[in-house]
């Protein structure tokens, strides 16, 4: 679905000239664009199948020097958040488990606010862990 | 021979590994399947078990495993055995064993719901298992900081250009911590500022050498001097200037290694990578126009094939086993597949990620190792150390692009120091880890990250103070490797438990195996007939004499350890493979 959609709007996009380009053309390589369309129609029906290739390309390269640089900041400021969010889940709704450490009261109180996360953090904090997790493996090459 | 012709060489070969083998294996063997849910997926916490695009984590990867070791490795060896067999080990190692233990090991634990290799084997195999693992880790470790601090002494001190880059680095690393965690600064504001600063004392060097030169002077005017037995039994003085900068190495990776790792290992990480990251692109492309500009950078000058057994002064150093477990990383590594199952494979998004992702990063790895080789080899005419070597050609390839090349080779000496002494202070704080989970429940100081880390500096300074570089660097490979064999044992009986082809895994892992054993045992016999044998009972040399005898009983615990894995591993395949006793007919 989102595929014909986006064929469609890519020949919505061509629609210049009164001449409307099949989708194929816009991917494809031989593109006998009308005479009388305009000159600038004409050009970037040429270089867009180029120009979104670059693009691509650009875009791979831009994730990948992310994933060097950057993917290791983003994994320990999570982590660290994690951490505090965990802690605080852990003081408020310990009983979930086997904590007891706030009156069902205030739990019950504050249930509702953590409900997106439970599973996600029993799950965090239950798990078996290795012993080197969190201690920047990764940043060892 | 020239540069480009290499690097064409090197990249049509793991084009076809890639394209012709490691494709088949994932498509027709492990049968990757985009549509089973992953980990990531499966158990997402949104931090350690989190989907994330293959473009980021191929990146990801190639950071976590490429650091110093292809670079090292690769310029040890052409030193011992010329360019040749480096070449040759590199790319067939590359293409029949590192990628299958990196993609393996990343597959087995997406499918064993993300569990850590330690985890796997304790299931797998035995639960000593995972012990004898977390000993090999450690030693793993041991080795390396005292390869490392070793080389990172010896450049210090005979690099008067290269500490204020050092000290600097150290400085806005903890600058970007702050700036990062506590500021919350754009990163790439931080990263400018950091970087730049940086950069500019790498190249201000030169302009303090002098006076570094005279510091070095004053100090070994105290003559606190002692001795350690070279390769080539030559007995060579440690001064009280290299002493210092062993000191020095120790003061900055105990920072890394007991301050939250925001504060200063992860920033001083992340500049480091980016001065490497400068070289690295720089050199490769330098490498290559340089055949078109100054053929002269670019023509090889080191022998292609020097001698079989390069051993000298009664050491053993002959072509196998020794060449394999010199060059590690690059052609394989035991350490990649840790990070390929706790760190990479709960991060992947679809199974077909593995691919290019674990295979991918490992081949890319050999390309910088290549780099490190190439550099050698054009460099090879000239005498010195390892890093002089390496920063040489890297100072010659640079100079394709005007930059005169006492400034391109004050480059490659500073960032091969800062990968290394990147890696020193990691490997100090993985240390402390391992040794709090390895006696903390016997005694709990080695819980205390400040007593830990003292016990495992105290290690590292015997260790350096004691051994020559090139037997801390081997049983430091003997160490890695064994645990890229022990990796492939338990990929290979994963293969079993999962009635799948096994050929692929068992062929590399029985070649590792028995390669790293006779290595092991080639190093103990070489520190025994260099050190013990002829040294023992002087009192100038104890620290060598010790050290030797230390490192001796580790290579031949290594060696135990591993043959303890073995048996357990094929208990666990004989009981795997044992038919099922029929089920008792109900009553």
């Amino acid at each position: 679905m989102a595929g014909v959609q986006e064929n469609e709007g890519s020949k919505s996009r061509c629609r210049t000239g009164g001449i409307a380009y099949p989708a194929n053309l816009i991917v494809g390589a031989s593109l006998p664009v009308g005479k009388d369309a305009p000159l600038f129609a004409r050009m970037s029906a040429y270089i867009r199948p180029f120009a979104n290739q670059i693009e691509r390309l650009l875009e791979t390269f831009r994730k990948i020097a992310f994933g060097m640089a950057a993917h290791e900041i983003v994994l320990y400021s999570t982590r660290l958040r994690a951490d505090m969010e965990s802690l605080f889940i852990l003081i408020t709704l310990g009983n979930l488990i086997g904590l007891p450490i706030l009156p069902p009261y205030y739990s019950l109180r504050l249930l509702p606010y953590f409900m997106p996360q439970i599973a996600s953090w029993k799950r965090r904090v239950l798990r078996e862990r290795d012993f080197i997790e969190g201690e920047g493996l990764d940043l060892l090459g | 021979m020239n540069t480009l012709f290499v690097l064409i060489i090197g990249v049509v070969v793991i084009y076809l590994a890639y394209m012709f083998y490691a494709k088949r294996v994932d498509t027709q063997i492990i049968k990757a399947d985009p549509k089973k849910a992953t980990p990531a997926k499966l158990y997402m916490d949104g931090v350690d078990f989190s989907p994330t695009d293959r473009n980021v984590l191929y990146g990801y990867q190639f950071k976590s495993i490429a650091a110093a070791g292809p670079i090292v490795g690769s310029i040890t060896a052409a030193n011992l055995w010329g360019w040749l067999p480096a070449l040759l080990w590199l790319l067939v190692g590359v293409s029949l064993i590192g990628w299958v233990q990196d993609y393996a090991a990343m597959m087995m634990a997406v499918r064993k719901d993300g569990d850590s290799l330690t985890a796997i084997s304790h299931k797998l195999i035995s639960p000593r298992t995972r012990t004898i693992f977390l000993v090999f880790i450690f030693v793993y470790l041991l080795m390396i900081v005292g390869a490392f601090g070793n080389m990172l002494a010896g450049t210090l001190n005979v690099q008067p250009t290269v500490p204020l880059g050092i000290v600097v680095l150290a400085i806005a690393g903890m600058f970007a911590g702050q700036m990062l965690y506590k500021w919350k600064m754009d990163l790439i504001v931080t990263t400018v500022i950091t970087l730049g600063v940086t950069l500019l004392a790498i190249l201000a060097g030169p302009l303090v050498a002098e006076g570094v030169r005279a510091f070095n002077a004053v100090l070994n005017t105290l003559g606190l001097t002692i001795y350690y037995v070279e390769t080539t039994g030559a007995v060579l003085p440690l001064t009280t200037s290299y002493m210092f900068w062993l000191l020095f190495t120790i003061v900055f990776s105990y920072l890394g290694a007991t301050l939250p790792i925001w504060r200063f290992a992860q920033p001083v990480n992340y500049i480091s990578f980016w001065v490497m990251a400068l070289t690295i692109v720089g050199g490769l492309l330098g490498a290559v126009l340089a055949v078109f500009v100054k053929p002269a950078a670019a023509t090889f000058t080191l022998s292609p094939y020097k001698v079989f057994d390069a051993g000298t002064g009664g050491a053993l150093q002959p072509l196998w086993p020794m060449l394999f477990v010199t060059i590690a990383c690059g052609a394989i590594s035991g350490w990649h597949a840790l990070v390929s199952s706790v760190g990479t494979g709960r991060q992947l998004e679809f199974e077909t990620d593995a691919l290019p992702v674990g295979a991918g990063a490992m081949f890319s790895e050999t390309l910088l190792a290549l780099l490190a080789l190439l550099a050698i080899s054009v460099a090879g005419k000239l005498t010195g150390t390892a890093p002089a070597m390496f920063a040489n050609g890297i100072g010659g390839f640079l100079s394709v692009f005007g930059l005169d090349p006492a400034y391109g080779t004050s480059l490659g000496f500073a960032s091969f120091v800062i990968i290394v002494i990147t890696v020193t202070q990691l490997a100090l704080r993985f240390m402390r880890v391992v040794l709090a989970e390895w006696l903390g429940e016997m005694w709990a100081p080695a819980k205390n990250i400040h007593i830990g880390t003292i016990i495992s500096a105290i290690l590292m300074i015997i260790i350096v103070l004691s051994g020559t570089f090139t037997y801390l660097w081997q049983l430091f490979g003997g160490a890695n490797q064994l645990m890229a064999a022990l990796a492939l044992m338990l990929v290979v009986l994963w293969l079993v438990e999962q009635k799948k082809s096994t050929t692929f895994a068992f062929w590399p892992m029985l070649f590792m195996y028995v390669t790293c054993i006779a290595a092991n045992l080639v190093t103990a016999y070489n520190l025994y007939a260099t050190v013990l044998l002829k040294q023992l009972g002087k009192p100038e040399l104890l620290f060598a004499v010790i050290g030797a005898a230390v490192m001796i009983v580790i290579a031949i615990f290594l060696d135990i350890a591993a043959l303890y894995i073995g048996w357990d591993a094929w208990q666990a395949y004989k009981k795997m493979k044992a038919p099922k006793a029929a089920a008792a007919p109900a009553e």
